[in-house]
């Protein structure tokens, strides 16, 4: 409270030094004497409660130019303090109010807890006793499976490390130690959702492979085969990337055309709106048999997957845009090449940017449908391939580097949304 | 003109005497600057009726007249419905009418030109440029960007936004952002401002500030300024004549020269007398707007 008050005044005085033009002073003056006369008038009466004021009438006279408002502003929470009389409770509950985003306890101890969990883990994987089958449902354990704890141990031990070291580094950024100690929590159940886990499969048995393998199994596979992963997390990569490439070109060029001209409106929108409904998928078939080979037909369905929704999002974007943005540029000397360029593509932007998010989930499922129905690599050919066999720790490995993979795609088209849109209200955190 | 106010309400003698000298030395200013000058803006006649061919037409404009000349500042006051803004926008080029003529400096409106800047009463800038884009627009949609890269620095200080440059519209509160409008509109060195409730949603403090600054400006690059407002003292403060619009159809009621010598002050006398004189016109044409503010 004190920090906000004071500083309005030092804020206010430096924009009003640029703004207040000279001739103005005079009377400024007489309002901050006024603003002085009521905050000393305050004082007098409810003096407990305004104690900590003299330093906001210094600052008031201080700056005569910025009092205006501050003026408004003294006098309103004079009225709200002596109403309430607990002006300390409500500092308190500001300063609360004050993060609405780490608003988890911040407290060393709980992730001191949250590293702890990790070490619980490990120990639970030496200190329970593996219970390990011969033979079950044709899977031999003695040979045939992944069990070795020993990549499980050191993943445990190392995010362990990871946070302890995050810990110290946080010293030196305020935003990141907020980060973790509002993290702790979650990251403790998330250990805790490991021992779990881990004993419940691969210690007891109790939840049985092959469809339930634990995260020994699976930390024990990945590692070991990851050149293999790489070659199908490589191809599925080229064949979104491809597709989600061109889907995009072809839908904003399109999406602009509608957007702009009568007459592709007329004759494109109906067919866009149409087709943007059935999805991508639906197309395998006909896909398959008018492309070879099968990565040109997978590459065909995901640019119908972004196309249709990007250019519908593109086209809406231009729509919307104000009348009066138009009316303003053309009596700025705007010819039409200019509105389109410099006013309905910049307005359509945020929309673009809401149409490829949606192309791109769009593009994963339809990838993967893809992938599984008729492609010799990838990470859905790999998911199908693996259950055949029965391996369904294979299943759970590429679903996970799936998880991997996405969110990071993900996160580069966000990063990027992000600084483009820099200039949307509310979408920059602070 | 001055014995129209003096009808007004009878002043002292003592008080009388110093209000006729006042009143002699502010006319002549006004009248150096506007009569002498050409008609710049010049409205003939001019008709225009929204949905002409239904039932429910409106006649936003009936036979309407205006002149305005070179270097003057005019308002237009009415009650909402009495056709100003539309007229501003026929001036602007943005809209046309059924009947009449306007031209500016001679030549017929064939459309919107950056020769007459306009302001729109919610500023309208573009949310994705910045404050310096935003002022450079102009520049670029005439493709003269390149040679007078260096107006905008010039405008952006003459509006008092140094810096403010890289700040985006939405991080910048009302009365910036229509300074940034203003000079927006002001970059292209327009023969004529108009401008539409500018000030209609800012808070008193602002106000006055940003009339201040508008009176700067238009002292300083001696421009034709057209003012649409519903404020009276905003308009007795800042014009040099003043047009009283009334509404079904809308009409140019009566149009009043404001004879005061500047910098005007908003509680002398004549500015009051001026002012129950302008509100009491407006009652008679149905409405009296509440006075926003006094000093």
């Amino acid at each position: 409270m004190l920090d906000t008050t004071t500083s309005v005044p030092a804020r206010l005085s430096r924009t009003a030094a640029r703004t207040t033009p000279g001739e103005n002073n005079a009377a400024v003056q007489t309002a901050a004497n006024g603003v002085a006369a009521r905050v000393v008038l305050g004082k007098n009466s409810a003096a407990a409660t305004w104690a900590e004021s003299g330093e906001n009438s210094a600052a008031a006279q201080s700056a005569p130019n910025a009092v205006i408002r501050s003026a408004a502003e003294l006098t309103s929470t004079f009225i709200t303090t002596s109403k309430a009389k607990v002006p300390i409770k409500a500092t308190a509950k500001a300063s609360a109010k004050a993060d609405p985003v780490y608003w988890k306890p911040q407290s060393r101890v709980w992730y001191a807890v949250a590293i702890g969990g990790f070490l619980i883990a490990l120990a639970l994987s030496y200190l329970v006793p593996d219970n390990i089958p011969g033979l079950v449902r044709g899977v031999d354990f003695s040979t045939d499976y992944p069990l070795d704890p020993t990549n499980y141990r050191i993943f445990l031990a190392a995010i362990a490390v990871i946070l302890a070291l995050l810990y110290l580094v946080s010293h030196f950024f305020h935003s990141l130690r907020k980060r973790l100690l509002h993290k702790a929590q979650f990251i403790f159940a998330g250990a805790l959702a490991l021992a779990i886990w881990d004993i419940l499969t691969s210690k007891l048995f109790i939840l049985q492979p092959p469809y339930f393998p634990g995260p020994v199994t699976i930390l024990d596979y990945l590692p070991t085969n990851w050149l293999n992963l790489l070659g199908h997390i490589g191809a599925s990569s080229r064949l979104f990337a491809l597709g989600l490439i061109i889907g995009t070109v072809a839908g904003i060029g399109t999406g602009i055309l509608i957007g702009w001209y009568r007459q592709w409106f007329y004759w494109l929108f109906p067919v866009l709106k149409f087709t943007g409904v059935v999805p991508a998928t639906a197309w395998m078939p006909i896909a398959t048999v008018l492309f070879k080979p099968a990565p040109v037909a997978m590459t065909f369905l995901l640019v119908i997957a972004s196309w249709f929704i990007i250019s519908f999002m593109m086209c809406q974007g231009m729509e919307s845009t104000p009348k009066a943005l138009y009316e303003v540029s053309e009596t700025l000397g705007a010819k039409r090449s200019f509105l389109l360029f410099h006013v309905a593509i910049p307005h359509a932007t945020p929309s673009i940017f809401t149409g490829i998010s949606m192309a791109t989930s769009m593009s994963f499922l339809t990838l993967v449908a893809a992938e599984m129905m008729g492609a010799t690599a990838g990470l859905g050919y790999f998911i199908n391939y693996s259950k055949t066999f029965s391996k369904f720790y294979q299943v759970y490995a590429a679903i996970i580097i799936m998880f991997i993979v996405f969110s990071i795609i993900l996160a580069i088209i966000d990063f990027i949304r992000r600084r483009v849109l820099r200039w949307q209200k509310g979408l920059v955190q602070q | 003109m001055s014995t129209k106010i003096a009808q007004g309400a009878p002043a002292s003698q003592t008080d009388q005497a110093v209000q006729i000298e006042a009143r002699t030395l502010a006319e002549k200013l006004v009248h150096q600057r506007t009569q002498d000058s050409p008609v710049l803006i010049s409205v003939q006649h001019v008709t225009r009726v929204y949905n002409a061919e239904e039932d429910s037409a409106t006649h936003a404009l009936e036979d309407v007249s205006l002149e305005v000349c070179t270097g003057e500042f005019v308002s237009l006051i009415g009650p909402s419905g009495c056709g100003k803004t539309t007229l501003l926008r026929l001036i602007a080029g943005l809209d046309f009418p059924q009947a009449g003529t306007l031209s500016v400096a001679g030549e017929e409106i064939a459309g919107p030109s950056y020769e007459r800047g306009y302001v729109f009463q919610q500023g309208a800038l573009y949310p994705w440029a910045t404050v310096e884009g935003n002022i450079a627009t102009g520049l670029k949609a005439r493709g003269v960007y390149r040679e007078k890269k260096q107006d905008v620095t010039r405008f952006v200080a003459l509006v008092g936004l140094t810096g403010f440059e890289k700040a985006y519209p939405h991080e910048v509160s009302g009365g910036m952002a229509q300074r940034v409008a203003i000079a927006r509109a002001l970059i292209n060195e327009p023969k004529a401002l108009l401008l539409d409730e500018p000030m209609g949603a800012l808070d008193s403090f602002t106000r006055i500030e940003l009339q201040d600054r508008l009176l700067d400006l238009w002292q300083r690059l001696g421009s034709t300024m057209v003012l649409v407002t519903h404020d009276v003292d905003e308009a007795i403060y800042l014009s040099d004549r003043i047009a009283i619009m009334t509404p079904r159809p809308g009409r140019i009621n009566e149009i009043i020269s404001v004879e005061l010598g500047r910098p005007r002050s908003r509680s002398s006398p004549d500015f009051l007398q001026l002012r129950s004189r302008i509100l009491e016109k407006l009652h008679l044409a149905g409405s009296i707007p509440e006075p926003e503010f006094s000093i």
